[in-house]
């Protein structure tokens, strides 16, 4: 999150329209939105059905389990807090897709990973792609 | 390991439906038909 707020500015040089979809509650989504000021929309998807559909996976238990897991997801519990991390499935694996407006995948990228994020450049790049194709 | 059903590009996206601040049901695709492309970022959580 703190990655997208950085490069806000060059995903909306870039024409793309930034919607996040988060496991966090609704009314969380929004004191979030508040609180940091954020001009692209936010929106809950508490029950993870989107999350499923877009096949993304969570961590395994052994993974969940493990001192590392912990210790690189310490500085979101240092910031939020360990109740407001309890709403959130610290288990639950992210995903970026660009998507053209005839519904169709135009980037994909699924975690494997807690840090498995892609780049925005390649992100960018794949939406340059659309524009040069005119869309779908 | 990679999942062989894992979406790729060229696919059509899934649709689903999630929740604005207000607890209102929005439909993703409702989402992607605009004039510009739609990155959907989902996140693990806040921080």
């Amino acid at each position: 999150m703190a990655q997208l707020r950085q490069d806000y500015n060059r995903i909306e040089a870039a024409n793309l329209k930034l919607v996040v979809i988060t496991p966090h509650p609704a009314t969380a989504t929004t004191a979030y939105q508040v609180e940091h000021h954020l001009n692209y929309l936010i929106l809950s998807d508490h029950r993870r059905k989107a999350y499923r559909r877009y096949g993304l996976g969570r961590l395994s238990v052994l993974h969940e389990i493990n001192p590392l897991t912990w210790l690189r997801n310490l500085p979101s519990l240092r910031k939020q807090g360990i109740a407001r991390s309890a709403d959130a499935d610290m288990a639950q694996l992210g995903g970026v897709f660009v998507i053209d407006n005839g519904g169709t995948l135009r980037y994909v990228h699924i975690a494997h990973d807690a840090s498995d994020n892609p780049s925005t450049d390649a992100i960018i790049g794949a939406a340059q792609a659309i524009s040069y194709t005119g869309g779908s | 390991m990679a999942d062989k059903n894992a979406l790729q590009v060229g696919q059509p996206a899934p649709e689903a439906t999630v929740q604005d601040g207000g607890g209102n049901d929005i439909l993703l695709s409702s989402l992607w038909q605009g004039d510009q492309p739609l990155l959907l970022v989902f996140i693990r959580h806040f921080g």
